[in-house]
C-alpha cells in the first residue's frame, strides 16, 4: 500500500515538473505593447496624444453636454421635448450637475508622455532634428490638455479664487506625475483652490514657452490647439481667477500670436460660419475639436442611434434631419437680449410645438446632414473661439477701471456682429451689463453662460421661477459618490 | 421498472484469458417486477475479469472453471445478484430494482463510480427527467431539480441565457459559472451573439442526454483544480446497447404565453394625470400643453393604442426528434437527429435548432477501445433588445409608449413616433423599429471528442482522449433607412464573425484492485491541456439605396474591426482512493495547473482534496437494523480549489491601440491599457463538507443532508482605485467572501398501493453568503460591505408621501424625514442574495398513467427592480404609467404611497431617479413550474403492430407563480443589479407523442 502510494507521488512529481514548463502556455495579445518598448518610440508618443483628445469626445464632456448643461443650468434654456435630458438641468435639480470628474483619465495620458517623452533624447535613433520639433509639439499638447481639463474641473467644483462662498475653497486633486504602477497612488486630498489655479498657470506657460520656440508649428489647425490658443486659455484662467492685468496681457498675446487665418467672422459671414464643413474648421475657431463621423471616440458611434441621442444637433433643432430630439430652446430672456440688427439674432428660428412656440437655435447644423458631405449628426466643437479672446480683454479691462480699452475690445466684436459701437456714455455697471449680455448673446448655447454668471458671484436668474442664489451648495457640482468613499480624504463638496 | 441504459463502463468489459478447464453456463436475465428479459446486464465471475453482457432478450453465455464459481449480475438501477452455479449448466435469475440505488453510477472527474463508493458531493439528474421539456437548453431544465445548484434564466428569450450558481455565490469579478464538461470536453459558456441572448450550452441538444452529474464539494471538485471553485457539471450523452436497433421518435407541439405584463394606463388616465402634472409646474405650459402631447381625455375619439398588446404575442412551439440506438458485443451507436424551433412572446423573435449526433463504441481487440461522440448543431435566433433602460428595447418601450398615439397612420405605415409625442423615447417608434430592425445570430456548434483505452493489465487502463468545441457565429444587424433614428445615415448594416475554438486533451491512466476480499484500491494519474482561443471580425457599411438592402456591399464601408485573445492551461493530476470492507472510503486528489492568465512566475498552482466516507449501515454492530434501515453512510470532506474565470490578458500592461472609434482626426491612437497592480494569480476556494446519505423502509424514505462551508479568498477582484489616479480599477487577489449553507435531498414514496405509486422528491438548500475582508481593508466599497452579502444595495428610505403637499419624503440618516436625500443618507435597503432555493416533484403513476407535478422555489432575496423608474413615476416624467400611480395625491390630506403628478419632478429636493426603497420588492417565489401528463400505450396492444413503446404526454411551464415581487418575473431578475427591461419567461403548454420501435 505505502509502496505504491509513494510511487504514484513519485511519478505525480514528474508530470508536475513536466506540465510545469511556462513555454506550454505562453500566450501572445496582438497589437500590444510592452510600455518600456512602447517609450522608446517617438511614433508611440504620437499617438498615445491621440488619446485625451479622443477621451473628450464623451457626451459628458466636450460635446453635447459641455455645449448645453451651461445654458440650461443658468436662464438661457427652455424645455421643448421632454426626454429626460436637460430637464433636471433646467429647474437646477439636486444632482443634475456637470459630471466631470473622468477628466482624470486624460490628465493621467498627459501625465504619462510628459513623465516619459524625455528619455527620447537619450536614445539617438529617436534624438534627430524633426523629432525634436516634434516631441515640443507633443509636449506643449500635453501641457494645455492637461491644463484645460484641471481648469474645466475647478470651475464645475470649485468656487473661483476671489469669489470664495460658504467658507469653501477647496480646488481639485493634482496629479502631475502618471500612474502606471498602482503602488505609485497615493491618497490625495484637494488641493486649495488657489494652488490648483497656480498649477495650471505653470502648465499654460510651459506650453507657451514650448510653442514660442521657432519652427515649432502644431499640425491638423484648429483641430490641435497653438501658441495663441494657450495664451487665450490662459487669459481665461486668469480672467476667473481675478487677475485681470494678466488675464489682458494674454488676451493680447493670443491675437497678436494667431494666424491670420483665424480672425472674427464678418456680420455678413457669421451666420454661415456654423456651417462650415467638419473637416475645415470654423474661421473664429482657436481650438476645435473635431468630431470624425461615423465615430465619436470611444464612446459611441454617431452614425447610428448615438447621433440621434447624443448630439448637439438632434438635441437642439428639428425638422432639419429626421429623427431629431429637440429637447432645448432659447429662454424668452435670453431671445430679449439680442439687439436690433444683431446678425446672432438669425441663428434662432421660430418653431410651432404643439401649439407653442419655441425658439430653435441653428447653430448646430450638423455640418451637411442631408447633404452630400459626411457630416451624420456631427458639429465639431469650437472649444475657444477668437471672440471670447476680445470679450475678456473687455471684462478684464473693466475690471481693471480700463473702461475705454473694455470699449474698445467690446466694439470691435460688435462691429462685426452687424450692431453699433458702445459709446463713451455707457460706463461703470452698464458698461459691465453690456458686456456680460454680449458673451450671453455670442456665446448661447455654448455653455459659457453658467460660467459667466458664477465668476462673477452672481445669482442665477430663471425664468419663472426665483434665482438660484449665489450661495447655494446646487452651484457646485457633486464629486461622484464612490470617488469619496474610495478616497474620504476627498472632501465632498457642501450639501451632498 | 426504471429503464436506464448500459452502465458507462459496460463497455471496458474485459474478456478475459481462457482458464485451463473451463465450461460454458448460459441463461437468462429477467425482471423481477414483470418478468420482461434484461438485456445488458453485466455478468461477471466473481473474483475474476470474466465478464459478458446479456443479449437483446437477456440471454448470456460465459466461460467458468468446471469446478462452479459465483457469478455477480449487476444493472444500473437494479439490485446485484451473486449466484452461486454449483454444477449447473443454466442458471436464470431475476433482478430486482435497487431501492437503495446505490448502484448508481456517477460520472466523476476522468471516471466513474457507484453511489456506494461515493464520498463527495456530487448531485445527479438522469436523462429522462429532463427528457422532452420545452427547454431548449440543459442547464435550464435542471432547474430546481438538485440542491445546492441554483439556477434561473436570466432572459425568456428562447435559447437565451442562464445563470447557474452552485453552493453560493465566491467571486466578485471572477466568472461565478461552473465548468460544463460534455462528454469529456470542456464547453464554452456565456452567451455567443451580440443579437440576441444566447447560450453556448444551446449546441447540445437535452434529449441526447444520458445523465447530468453536478459536483459540489472540494473532494469531487478538486480533480478539476483550476476550474473547480464554482462546480463541475458533467453531462453524458447516451450510449448505444447492444441488440437490435431501437428507433425513439418524439414530436411534440405547442405555445408560449406572455405572463403577468405590468398592467398600463390607457389614453383617458395618461392625459387626465399628465394634465395636472403640466398644471403643477409653472413652467410647463398648463393643461393645454398637456392636451397638445397627450390628448383631451374627454374627446370620444382618443385614440387608444395598445402597445403591449401589439409586441406581445402567443407563440409556437415545436420539437422533433428521432434517435436510433444498438449494436453488438463489439461496436454499440447512438444516432440522433432533432430541430427545434420557438418563437418569443416577442413578436420576431425566435430561436430553432438542427441538431445530430452519433456516439460510437468499439472495442478494437482484447486490449484496445475507442470511443467516439460526434455532434454538430446549427442554431439561428432573432433576437431581442433587452436587459436595460434603451428607448429601441421594446421590453421597456412597448410599455411606456404614448397610448393615445398610435405607431400606424391611415395607410398602416409606420409614423414616426417622435412627432406626435414631443420626442418621446427619442422619437423611437418600437413597434417600427422590431418589425423593421434585423437581428439575427447564427451559430454552428460541434461538441466532438474521441479517446482510446488501452488495457495494459486487467487493473491497469490508459485512456488518451482529445476534445473539441467549436462555435462559429454570425450575427447580422440590418438598421434600414426606413427608421427615421437611421435615415441620416440611409441605414447601417453590421456583420460579425466570431470564432470560439476550444480544445482539450488529456492521458490519464486508471489503476485500480480488489486486494483479497476486503481491500479495494484505485488510483489515477493524468496530464491534461486546454487551450481557448476567441477572435472576431466584423465590417459594417452604410449609406444603402434602400431599406431593403441587406449585403455589406451594397453599401459604403464604414468601419472594420479585429478582436483576438487566447488562453491556455496545463495541469497534472492524482488520485488515490482505498476502500476497506464496503465500510471506510478514503479519498485524496491533488492537481497542479498553470494558466496563461496570470502573471508569468505566478501561473501555477496547487490545488487538493481529501474525503473519507465511512457505510454505518455496514458495520456488524448495524445487522439488527436492517429490517428497516437500507443504508447510513457518513462523509467528510476538505480541499482547496481555484478559480481562474478572468479575461486572457488581465495581467499585462501594454501600449495598446484602441478601437477604430477610438480615433482623433482619424489617426490610430494608443494608450495604456491598465495600471500595473500586484502580479496576479489564483483565487482560491476553500471547502468544507459534512454529509449524511440515508436510505430507510425499503427504499420509501432516502436522501442525503450536506453541510458546506466555502471560503473563497484572494479573489480577482476589480479593487476600485481613486479616480484622480487616471484609472477607475485594477485587477488583484484581495478580498475573501464566505459561503455557507445545508442542502438537503430526500425522496419519498407516501403511497404504494397495488398499481398506485405516489413519488416525492425535495430538494432544497438553505444558504449564507458574507463579504469577509475588502481590498486595503476597507469596510466598504461601493456597495460591497464587509459583514454583508455579496447582492446588498444602498439607497433611500422611501417615507412616503407629505399629506400636506404630495412631495415624496425620505428618512435621513438620523431617521428625519427630508425632501432631499444625501449621500450619507444612503444605507442598506435589500440584498439580493438568495437564501433559499429549491424544487418539489410529485409523481403520481397508476397502471400507464403518470402525472408529474414540480413546483420550484426559491426566497429570502431582495430585487431591485428598475422599470418602476420609468412606470411608477407619478406621472411626473413623460412615460405611460402604470395604473397604480392613478393613487397619486392630489388634494391635502390625502393619505397615499404615490406623489403629486408634477411634469419634471419637484425642483426642490431629490429627482426622480432616487434609487429608494420604493423599488425594492421582495424577490421570493414558488412556481409551479411543470405539470406533465402521461399516459402509456400497453404493450400489448402495441407488440401486434410492431411497437415497443407509445407514450402520449401533455406538458405545462411556469403555470402558477406565487409571489410579492412587483415586476413581471421574479426569475429573471438580475440577483446583483437593477433590472430594467428583462426578457420575462413565458407559459408554455405543449403535447406530444414518443413512439418506440
Amino acid at each position: 500500500m505505502k509502496n505504491i502510494i509513494s510511487r504514484l507521488l513519485m511519478v505525480f512529481v514528474v508530470l508536475a515538473l513536466f506540465a510545469s514548463c511556462e513555454e506550454q502556455i505562453e500566450t501572445t495579445q496582438p497589437d500590444n505593447n510592452p510600455p518600456d518598448l512602447a517609450f522608446g518610440k517617438l511614433s508611440n508618443f504620437s499617438q498615445l496624444i491621440n488619446s485625451p483628445y479622443d477621451r473628450m469626445q464623451a457626451f459628458n464632456y466636450l460635446t453635447q453636454y459641455h455645449m448645453l448643461a451651461g445654458d440650461a443650468l443658468a436662464d438661457n434654456g427652455r424645455l421643448v421635448n421632454n426626454t429626460g435630458r436637460y430637464v433636471g438641468e433646467l429647474i437646477n435639480q439636486n444632482g443634475s450637475h456637470y459630471n466631470y470628474w473622468g477628466l482624470y483619465a486624460s490628465i493621467n495620458d498627459c501625465n504619462i508622455i510628459l513623465d516619459r517623452i524625455d528619455t527620447l533624447y537619450k536614445i539617438p535613433s529617436q534624438n534627430t532634428t524633426a523629432n525634436r520639433v516634434t516631441i515640443r509639439t507633443i509636449v506643449a499638447q500635453a501641457l494645455f490638455l492637461r491644463a484645460m481639463a484641471y481648469f474645466d474641473m475647478l470651475r464645475v467644483y470649485s468656487y473661483e479664487p476671489n469669489q470664495i462662498a460658504n467658507n469653501w475653497d477647496k480646488g481639485v486633486v493634482l496629479r502631475d506625475r502618471g500612474t502606471l504602477d498602482v503602488s505609485t497612488i497615493d491618497k490625495r486630498p484637494r488641493s486649495s483652490v488657489e494652488e490648483s489655479y497656480q498649477f495650471v498657470e505653470r502648465d499654460l506657460l510651459r506650453a507657451i514657452d514650448s510653442l514660442s520656440v521657432p519652427g515649432t508649428t502644431i499640425p491638423n489647425q484648429p483641430f490641435r490647439p497653438i501658441r495663441a490658443t494657450a495664451h487665450a486659455l490662459l487669459a481665461r484662467v486668469y480672467l476667473h481667477w481675478g487677475k485681470n492685468a494678466e488675464a489682458v496681457t494674454h488676451a493680447n498675446l493670443a491675437i497678436t500670436t494667431k494666424p491670420a487665418a483665424i480672425r472674427l467672422a464678418t456680420a455678413a459671414e457669421y451666420p454661415g460660419m456654423w456651417n462650415t464643413a467638419i473637416t475645415a474648421g470654423r474661421v473664429e475657431s482657436l481650438f476645435e475639436l473635431r468630431i470624425f463621423p461615423g465615430s465619436s471616440g470611444s464612446n459611441g458611434d454617431w452614425s447610428t442611434v448615438d447621433g440621434v441621442n447624443e448630439s448637439l444637433h438632434s438635441l437642439t433643432t428639428t425638422g432639419i434631419s429626421t429623427a431629431s430630439q429637440f429637447v432645448i430652446a432659447a429662454s424668452n430672456s435670453l431671445i430679449a437680449a439680442y439687439e436690433p440688427n444683431d446678425v446672432r439674432r438669425n441663428l434662432w428660428t421660430p418653431v410651432n410645438i404643439r401649439g407653442q412656440e419655441f425658439q430653435m437655435c441653428l447653430k448646430w447644423s450638423g455640418s451637411g446632414v442631408g447633404a452630400a458631405s459626411p457630416g451624420f449628426w456631427a458639429d465639431n466643437i469650437p472649444v475657444i473661439r477668437l471672440p471670447e479672446v476680445y470679450l475678456i480683454l473687455a471684462e478684464a479691462n473693466f475690471k481693471l477701471g480700463n473702461e475705454a480699452a473694455a470699449r474698445t475690445a467690446l466694439n470691435t466684436l460688435r462691429a462685426n456682429r452687424g450692431l453699433p459701437a458702445v459709446t463713451a456714455v455707457t460706463t461703470g455697471v452698464d458698461l459691465f451689463n453690456r458686456i456680460m449680455n454680449e458673451r450671453r448673446v455670442e456665446f448661447a448655447f455654448e455653455g459659457q453662460r453658467w460660467f459667466d454668471l458664477k465668476r462673477n458671484g452672481q445669482n442665477i436668474p430663471k425664468e419663472n421661477a426665483d434665482p438660484l442664489a449665489y450661495t447655494d451648495f446646487r452651484v457646485l457640482a457633486p464629486i461622484p459618490l464612490n470617488q469619496i468613499i474610495l478616497n474620504p480624504i476627498i472632501e465632498q463638496n457642501p450639501g451632498y | 421498472m426504471r429503464r436506464v441504459l448500459l452502465m458507462l463502463t459496460a463497455s471496458l468489459v474485459l474478456v478475459t484469458s481462457a482458464f485451463a478447464q473451463e465450461r460454458t453456463v448460459t441463461g437468462k436475465v429477467t425482471s423481477a417486477e414483470d418478468g420482461s428479459s434484461l438485456p445488458g446486464v453485466n455478468v461477471v465471475l466473481k473474483g475474476t475479469t470474466t465478464g459478458t453482457v446479456t443479449d437483446v432478450d437477456g440471454n448470456y453465455k460465459i466461460s467458468v472453471p468446471s469446478e462452479g464459481g459465483t457469478l455477480v449480475f449487476s444493472f444500473i438501477g437494479l439490485t446485484t445478484s451473486e449466484i452461486g452455479i454449483g454444477s449447473r449448466q443454466t442458471v436464470d435469475v431475476q433482478m430486482a430494482a435497487d431501492v437503495t440505488q446505490l448502484s448508481e453510477v456517477v460520472v466523476t472527474g476522468y471516471g466513474t463510480v457507484t453511489k456506494r463508493e461515493l464520498t463527495g458531493s456530487i448531485s445527479s439528474v438522469k436523462g429522462d427527467v429532463i427528457e422532452n421539456l420545452p427547454l431548449q437548453t440543459f442547464d435550464r431544465a435542471i432547474q430546481g431539480r438538485l440542491a445546492g445548484v441554483q439556477v434561473a434564466s436570466a432572459s425568456g428569450q428562447p435559447g437565451g441565457a442562464i445563470n447557474v450558481r452552485i453552493r453560493g455565490t465566491g467571486s466578485i469579478n471572477a466568472s461565478n459559472r461552473p465548468l460544463y464538461i460534455v462528454d469529456g470536453v470542456q464547453m464554452n459558456t456565456g452567451g455567443v451573439s451580440t443579437q440576441a441572448s444566447s447560450n453556448a450550452l444551446g449546441g447540445v441538444n437535452p434529449n441526447d442526454i444520458e445523465s447530468i452529474e453536478v459536483l459540489k464539494d472540494a473532494s469531487a471538485t478538486a480533480i478539476y483544480g483550476a476550474q473547480g471553485a464554482n462546480g463541475v457539471v458533467i453531462i453524458t450523452t447516451k450510449r448505444g446497447k447492444a441488440g437490435k436497433p431501437v428507433v425513439t421518435i418524439n414530436a411534440q407541439e405547442g405555445i408560449v404565453e406572455p405572463l403577468n405584463l405590468y398592467e398600463m394606463m390607457n389614453a383617458q388616465q395618461l392625459a387626465e394625470i399628465r394634465i395636472e402634472a403640466f398644471q403643477n409646474n409653472p413652467n410647463s405650459g398648463g393643461a393645454a400643453a398637456a392636451i397638445a402631447l397627450h390628448g383631451d381625455p374627454n374627446d370620444a375619439n382618443l385614440t387608444n393604442f395598445d402597445w403591449v398588446d401589439a409586441m406581445f404575442r402567443t407563440s409556437r412551439l415545436r420539437q422533433y426528434d428521432i434517435s436510433v440506438s444498438g449494436g453488438d458485443e463489439r461496436t454499440k451507436y447512438f444516432l440522433s437527429g432533432s430541430y427545434n424551433f420557438q418563437e418569443g412572446q416577442i413578436i420576431k423573435s425566435d430561436w430553432s435548432r438542427a441538431s445530430t449526433r452519433l456516439n460510437v463504441t468499439s472495442k478494437l481487440s482484447d486490449k484496445l477501445s475507442v470511443n467516439a461522440n460526434l455532434s454538430l448543431s446549427s442554431q439561428s435566433s432573432f433576437g431581442t433588445i433587452a436587459d436595460g433602460n434603451f428607448v429601441n428595447g421594446p421590453l421597456v418601450a412597448a410599455f411606456l409608449a404614448f397610448p393615445n398615439v398610435s405607431p400606424y397612420d391611415d395607410e398602416g405605415n409606420f409614423v414616426n413616433y417622435g412627432d406626435f409625442t414631443g420626442g418621446h423615447l427619442f422619437g423611437y417608434n418600437i413597434l417600427q423599429g422590431v418589425n423593421l430592425e434585423r437581428r439575427e445570430a447564427q451559430t454552428l456548434t460541434t461538441v466532438s471528442n474521441m479517446s482510446f483505452t488501452y488495457t495494459i493489465t486487467p487493473q491497469l487502463k490508459v485512456t488518451a482522449f482529445g476534445g473539441v468545441n467549436v462555435d462559429l457565429t454570425r450575427d447580422y444587424n440590418n438598421r434600414p433607412g426606413s427608421i427615421p433614428a437611421f435615415a441620416s445615415t440611409n441605414g447601417s448594416a453590421l456583420v460579425a464573425d466570431r470564432r470560439f475554438i476550444n480544445y482539450n486533451t488529456n492521458v490519464v491512466a486508471d489503476y485500480s484492485k480488489q486486494i483479497g476480499d476486503k481491500h479495494k484500491i484505485g488510483a489515477l494519474l493524468g496530464y491534461e491541456f486546454k487551450g481557448e482561443t476567441r477572435d472576431q471580425i466584423s465590417g459594417s457599411a452604410n449609406q444603402f439605396g434602400d431599406p431593403s438592402f441587406l449585403l455589406l456591399s451594397s453599401g459604403t464601408p464604414s468601419g472594420a474591426t479585429g478582436v483576438f485573445t487566447e488562453y491556455k492551461r496545463n495541469g497534472v493530476f492524482g488520485q488515490a482512493k482505498y476502500d476497506y470492507d464496503d465500510r471506510y472510503t478514503v479519498d485524496f486528489t491533488i492537481r497542479r495547473d498553470g494558466s496563461s492568465r496570470f502573471t508569468p512566475g505566478n501561473r501555477y498552482g496547487t490545488f487538493y482534496a481529501g474525503s473519507a466516507g465511512w457505510r454505518i449501515s455496514s458495520e456488524s454492530f448495524m445487522s439488527g437494523t436492517t429490517s428497516w434501515l437500507d443504508n447510513l453512510k457518513l462523509r467528510v470532506s476538505y480541499g482547496v480549489t481555484g478559480n481562474s474565470e478572468i479575461a486572457d490578458f488581465g495581467w499585462n500592461q501594454t501600449l495598446g491601440s484602441t478601437t477604430v472609434a477610438g480615433r482623433y482626426l482619424n489617426a490610430a491612437t494608443v494608450r495604456i491599457n491598465r495600471p500595473l497592480g500586484v502580479p496576479l494569480g489564483w483565487e482560491t476556494s476553500t471547502q468544507t463538507n459534512i454529509g449524511v446519505d440515508f436510505g430507510f423502509l425499503s427504499g420509501r424514505l432516502s436522501g442525503s443532508i450536506d453541510a458546506w462551508n466555502k471560503i473563497n479568498s484572494d479573489l480577482l477582484f476589480n479593487q476600485g482605485l481613486d479616480f484622480t489616479s487616471g484609472f477607475g480599477s485594477v485587477l488583484a487577489n484581495v478580498g475573501e467572501v464566505k459561503n455557507q449553507g445545508i442542502d438537503f435531498e430526500l425522496g419519498l414514496v407516501p403511497v404504494k398501493a397495488g398499481d398506485f405509486t405516489w413519488r416525492v422528491a425535495y430538494n432544497q438548500t438553505i444558504q449564507d453568503n458574507e463579504i469577509t475582508k475588502l481590498p486595503d481593508n476597507a469596510p466598504r466599497l461601493n456597495d460591497l460591505t464587509v459583514g454583508e452579502s455579496i447582492n446588498v444595495f444602498y439607497g433611500a428610505r422611501y417615507a412616503g408621501v407629505n399629506p400636506a403637499n404630495g412631495r415624496p419624503m425620505y428618512y435621513d440618516i438620523n431617521n428625519e424625514l427630508t425632501y432631499t436625500q444625501t449621500n450619507a443618507d444612503r444605507v442598506i435597503v435589500g440584498d439580493g442574495f438568495i437564501r433559499y432555493f429549491g424544487g418539489v416533484s410529485n409523481t403520481f403513476e397508476y397502471k400507464g398513467l403518470s402525472l408529474e407535478v414540480f413546483f420550484q422555489f426559491q426566497g429570502g432575496n431582495d430585487v431591485f427592480n428598475s422599470d418602476l423608474f420609468n412606470i411608477e413615476a407619478a406621472a411626473s416624467n413623460t412615460d405611460n404609467q402604470r395604473i397604480n400611480q392613478l393613487e397619486r395625491w392630489r388634494n391635502p390630506g390625502d393619505i397615499t404611497n404615490v406623489p403629486r403628478a408634477i411634469e419634471g419632478g419637484e425642483p426642490e429636493g431629490s429627482g426622480l431617479g432616487v434609487f429608494s426603497t420604493k423599488q425594492v420588492a421582495d424577490g421570493g417565489y414558488t412556481r409551479l413550474k411543470q405539470v406533465t401528463l402521461s399516459y402509456q400505450v400497453p404493450s400489448t396492444l402495441l407488440r401486434k403492430v410492431g411497437i415497443t413503446s407509445l407514450r402520449v404526454y401533455a406538458q405545462g411551464l411556469n403555470l402558477a407563480t406565487f409571489t410579492k415581487f412587483n415586476g413581471i418575473d421574479p426569475e429573471v431578475i438580475n440577483e446583483a443589479a437593477s433590472s430594467y427591461g428583462t426578457y420575462p419567461n413565458g407559459r408554455q403548454l405543449t403535447a406530444g407523442v414518443t413512439l418506440t420501435f
